[in-house]
Formats: C-alpha cells, structure tokens, sequence
C-alpha cells in the first residue's frame, strides 16, 4: 500500500509539472539581473501652501510691569504672526527670517523689540533714571523636534537700545493632541543672561541714590514653565490660551529691583483668525 | 524501476486533479459560467471548467503580502526571513506559478529590497521613502510650537512607507501620495505611509490596469487613543478615494494591501467609502466558480483580516475572482516568515465585447 502510494505520488509529480510546464512556457524563467526601477511621482496636492500664512488674534494678556517686577497688570494684546513662504516672519515682537529648514532642522536668524522697564515707573517705586529703553536684539534661533517632543533655543544680543548683552532662551515641550480639534502644550525653559544683560536689567550701578550697588553675575536667572492650548472653533478660528508661570533664580531676584515675588505669571486667552 | 499501470496512472490523476482543484487555479480549470455553490463552499469550493471561455480573457495573479520588515531593533536578524521569502518566490517562479504582481507593506529594513532584486520580477516600483514629499495637516505630527519660526511644515518621519509593487509586465506610469500628518495616529507617524499607484501593461488587455497598494494605520499597535486612530484611518480611506477619484478613471484597478480593516467599523467606513468589490466577497457570492487554497479558511480572506484586495471593474473588462489563497505560512527555523500571511488573488479580466474563446494566463 505504501509502496502504492509513493508510486501515486511519483507519478502525480511528473504529471504536475508537466501541467506546469505547460504554463510555464509563458513565462520568463531566464530572467536574472537587477529588475528596472521606475520611479512615482507625487499626486498633485491640494493642500498647496499660500506664500502668506499666518493669524491674527485678539485677546487678553496678564504680564509683569516688567522682567522681575512682581506687579501685574492686564491689557488687551494683539497676537500677530505672518510667516511669507515660510521663510520669512513677524511674530509679534519677533522677525526674522529661516536660513535652512530641513526635517529635523530649522534655524535662522532672528531680531526682536526686547520691552525695558515700563514707563509708568512710579507705580513699580522706581525712579525715571531706573527707566531703560527698548532695546533692538538680533540673533540666531534653532529648533528640532523628535515624535511631539520639541525643542528651540534662540540667542540675542542687544545692538540698540537699553542693554548690549547677550540672552540664551532654551524652551523643550510636548505636543498633546486629545482630539482633532484640541492640543495641548506643556513646555519648559530656561533664560540665560550675561554678565552685561544681568548687569542691565538687574544691577544697580554705585552711587544710586536709592539702592546700593548691585552686580549680578551670568547664568541662569530665570526658570519657566507654560501650558498653551489651542480650540479649534471653525476651519480658520481658533481660541488661544497660555499661562506661564517664571521662577527667578537669585542672581535676578535679589536684585532690588526684582522684589516682592520671586515667581512671576503670564497668561493669555484670545480669539485667533488663521489664514 | 517504477512499474506502471493503467490503474496507477487514474488514481495519479486522481490525486493531481485533486491538488489542483484546491491548489492553485490554473488556466483551464476556470470556468467561465457560475455553478451552483457546493457544499463546501467557503472552504475549497470546487468545480469543473463548464461552459465556453471567453475571449482575451486574462488570468491575473496579485500577491499582497505584508513582510514585516520592521527596523532593528524592534525587528531584528530578518534577513533570512527575506531571503526564504524571496526563494519562495524564485521556485514558483521556476515552476511558472509566480504571482505576476506582488505587493509589499512593511518592507521598511533595507535588506527588504532582496526580495525585490532576487524574484526575477522586471519591474519594481517603490513607494516613498523617508524624505519623500509628505504634508503638513491641520493637526499631529508636524510639529506646531507656538512658535512659527520652530514650526516644522513637513511630516517628520523615521521610515520610508515600506510600499513596494513587483511586476513581470511593464510599469507604464506610477504615482503616489504620502498621506498627510493629520492622517496617521501614534506610532504609525513614525513611518511616511502612502498609497502607491503603478499603471501596468497587462498583455492581452488594451488598457493598462491600474494597481494600488497601500498601508493604513494600525489599531491597537499605533498606541493611540483609540478616536484618533479611526479617525486617522478614516482621513486615509477618504485619501484612497480622493486618489482613486483622481488617477482611476477608465481602467479596471486592483487594490491590494494591508487596510487593517479588521475591525467592523473600519471596514464598513472603508466599503461605503470606496467603490470596490472585495475580492473575497466576490469570490465567496454563491453561484461563482471561485476558490479558496488549500489550508484557506472563509474568515481569513473575508473579515478576520487586515490583509485585503479589492477590485473595480471598467468600462471595457469585467473582472472576477477565481482563486483566493493565504500562503507563506512556512516556518524558519521556527521563526514565522512575517506576522502576516500572503493575500493572493488570481483574478479574470475579460473583455465585455464577447463571451467566447480562449483564455490565458497574461504572459510577459
């Protein structure tokens, strides 16, 4: 029986490729070598991105009278960001221009109005010669982001203005999107001055007539974190907020001029057009 | 020496016609008229060749097979698990049953591209890699800060889409759109998934067919909330549709991937989406002449699967499924080839002008 069987067998494989054979005529069993590559093309897409994007937003903004102020005041705050072919940007107090976007690159240059002490310095205690300028600062800014993680650092130097110091802002977060319309970001960030920027902002030069001298060395003097979020209310609307919440280190707070809290707030909420 | 007799031979062709009726459906077995569904049906539905055949009538084997060529390390030594596929492919090929088209997902590691090389396959067609064009979407991925200037406007992604469509017939035109950031959820952003489209000359039919492949987003494996994940997978299956609408016009198309259409809601979406016939449900509609391979079950071509094909018929051809089977099931020293089966479907492209005639295997 099993010789039978292996007989059965045999022959049903001779017959099977000669079936096989039969159709295997029509088909190429000598080819070898590489195969020829052909090469897609993207589909035209629909989503092609205007030269100009950006928002305009309107809302509310909560912020110290100044860096190491501990009074806050509330105005209305107009948040304007416009990007030109993705190259080139305002950003409120920002502008600048992106040098080299690659995908896990984008770094530029970068000037922005840095705000000195307010004006209303009587309410802050100060005297008018405690006032400094605006101040004009250029510099160069780099971002990388990894999965939702992100990270940005920009450096400025002061060319105009109130101070000529150097300023590092290092900022990490994370993207949470709880739905299509919902995102999250929690970040935070540190502020890093030279001895010139501390010595601006917070040093008292001798011979004050209120304080005595001051001189903070660099580093770190400010550490944050924020949590922005953003609604989506229509196609090209969107509901903005953010709080920030600064902690001075001391080389800024125990400057005279930092005092009352050593924690800082900013916080905003507005209406956003995008287009 | 073997000795033969006239009993010997019956029974040999007994068992041969046994084999080939649960095998693989070849040319003259293929009937032209529908049968009545048998008792078995479902499992190896089986009959006779019946009737006339039809003139230019084209027997089409599409294999769509997710390899799981996952990056080291998630997926380590899977070289060998690639070089066995690709003699799988080499020996049918020498026996002249190779599927005429293959479609890969997941081919991401780059040994991957052996199967491709070493197949005998004249045509290979690649879908996007790593930095091919993808697009920002309103939401994910993309990586919005609140900060513009930081703002990444492309999709970042780790792999390329893993897309791949051998063909012994020419490859006359091919195009594809990687998926947008806001259409992908969790893990499977890290990859650039796309639909892959290659236009192929199929002799023995004046028209080329249309063939796509593509990857959608994981379930449970994307690690994402679960609203996002069928969300992402619902803005792909509009993407296919919105793809097909634009590319497919006249010519009958194939669609062959891994959909991950296994969850009902998905599938349904996808189906009332898309209009396409599933090939297994045409295959499995009583009164066909289809089968299904040897150790195929009904469930594992029709819904408990994310490994699927589609087909639409066009104005010149109507096309039919005549042999569905699940294959690449073998192991490797113990090692399953992939996490996925084959998904091949032999189907029949015939010309509506006539009913009569011969019809052949579509030959290079």
């Amino acid at each position: 029986m099993g010789c039978a069987l292996t007989r059965y067998i045999l022959l049903l494989l001779a017959l099977s490729g000669a079936s096989r054979t039969v159709l295997a005529q029509e088909v190429d069993m000598t080819r070898s070598g590489q195969p020829v590559y052909i090469e897609s093309v993207p589909v035209d897409d629909e989503r092609r991105k205007d030269a100009w994007v950006g928002q305009l937003g309107l809302g509310l903004i909560m912020s110290p009278d100044f860096l190491g102020s501990g009074a806050h005041e509330f105005n209305l705050r107009a948040d304007v960001r416009v990007t030109y072919k993705d190259t080139f940007f305002v950003e409120n107090n920002k502008f600048g221009a992106v040098l080299t976007s690659r995908r896990f690159l984008r770094a530029g240059v970068i000037g922005r109005i840095q705000g000195g002490r307010r004006d209303d310095l009587i309410r802050g205690g100060l005297s008018e010669a405690d006032d400094i300028d605006d101040t004009l600062e250029l510099g160069v800014f780099a971002g990388t982001s990894l999965y939702k993680l992100f990270l940005s650092a920009e450096a400025y130097w002061g060319v105009s203005g109130g101070q000529s110091g150097m300023n590092v802002e290092v900022e990490a977060g994370y993207l949470f999107e709880l739905n299509s319309e919902f995102k999250l970001v929690p970040l935070v960030g540190v502020s890093i001055g030279s001895r010139d920027y501390m010595q601006a902002y917070f040093g008292v030069p001798s011979g004050h007539t209120q304080y005595a001298p001051y001189n903070p060395g660099g580093g770190v003097y400010d550490v944050h974190a924020e949590l922005s979020l953003e609604q989506r209310l229509a196609k090209n609307w969107l509901l903005k907020g953010s709080v920030r919440l600064s902690k001075l280190k001391d080389n800024a707070f125990e400057s005279p001029f930092a005092r009352e809290d050593r924690v800082q707030a900013r916080a905003f909420a507005g209406v956003v057009w995008l287009f | 020496m073997v000795k033969l007799t006239v009993r010997d031979i019956l029974c040999a062709g007994g068992l041969l016609w046994i084999g080939q009726a649960q095998g693989a459906a070849f040319a003259s077995d293929i009937p032209d008229t529908v049968d009545a569904p048998s008792a078995t049906q479902g499992t190896a539905a089986t009959t006779a060749a019946s009737g006339a055949n039809t003139p230019g009538a084209v027997l089409l084997n599409v294999l769509s097979y997710n390899i799981q060529g996952l990056p080291s390390p998630i997926k380590s030594n899977k070289t060998p698990l690639f070089e066995r596929i690709a003699e799988i492919l080499r020996e049918r090929r020498a026996a002249g049953r190779q599927p005429e088209i293959v479609l890969l997902q997941e081919a991401f590691d780059a040994d991957a591209s052996l199967i491709a090389e070493n197949t005998g396959y004249g045509y290979v067609l690649k879908g996007p890699g790593r930095k091919a064009q993808s697009e920002k979407g309103s939401v994910h991925w993309a990586m919005q800060t609140r900060k513009s200037y930081v703002s990444f406007n492309d999709p970042q992604k780790f792999t390329g889409s893993g897309l791949y469509i051998l063909s012994d017939f020419p490859i006359v035109e091919a195009q594809h759109k990687a998926f947008d950031s806001d259409m992908c959820a969790g893990i499977d952003c890290l990859s650039n998934k796309a639909i892959l489209l290659a236009r192929v000359q199929v002799p023995g039919i004046s028209a080329p067919v249309d063939i796509i492949n593509s990857h959608f987003n994981s379930r449970s494996s994307a690690k994402a909330p679960s609203r996002h994940v069928l969300r992402a997978h619902q803005r792909q299956t509009d993407t296919l549709a919105w793809f097909m609408d634009k590319l497919c016009v006249n010519a009958p198309v194939i669609v062959g991937g891994d959909f991950n259409t296994r969850q009902s809601e998905r599938y349904d979406y996808f189906r009332k989406a898309l209009p396409l016939v599933d090939a297994a449900e045409d295959c499995l509609t009583p009164g066909r002449s289809c089968r299904l391979g040897t150790d195929t079950v009904r469930e594992a071509v029709l819904y408990n699967t994310n490994d699927k094909q589609f087909f639409r018929e066009a104005a010149g051809y109507s096309i039919v499924a005549t042999h569905i089977e699940r294959n690449f099931s073998e192991k490797l020293d113990g090692r399953e080839l992939s996490d996925h089966l084959g998904y091949e479907v032999t189907y029949k492209i015939m010309p509506r002008a006539s009913q009569t005639g011969t019809q052949e295997w579509a030959a290079p």
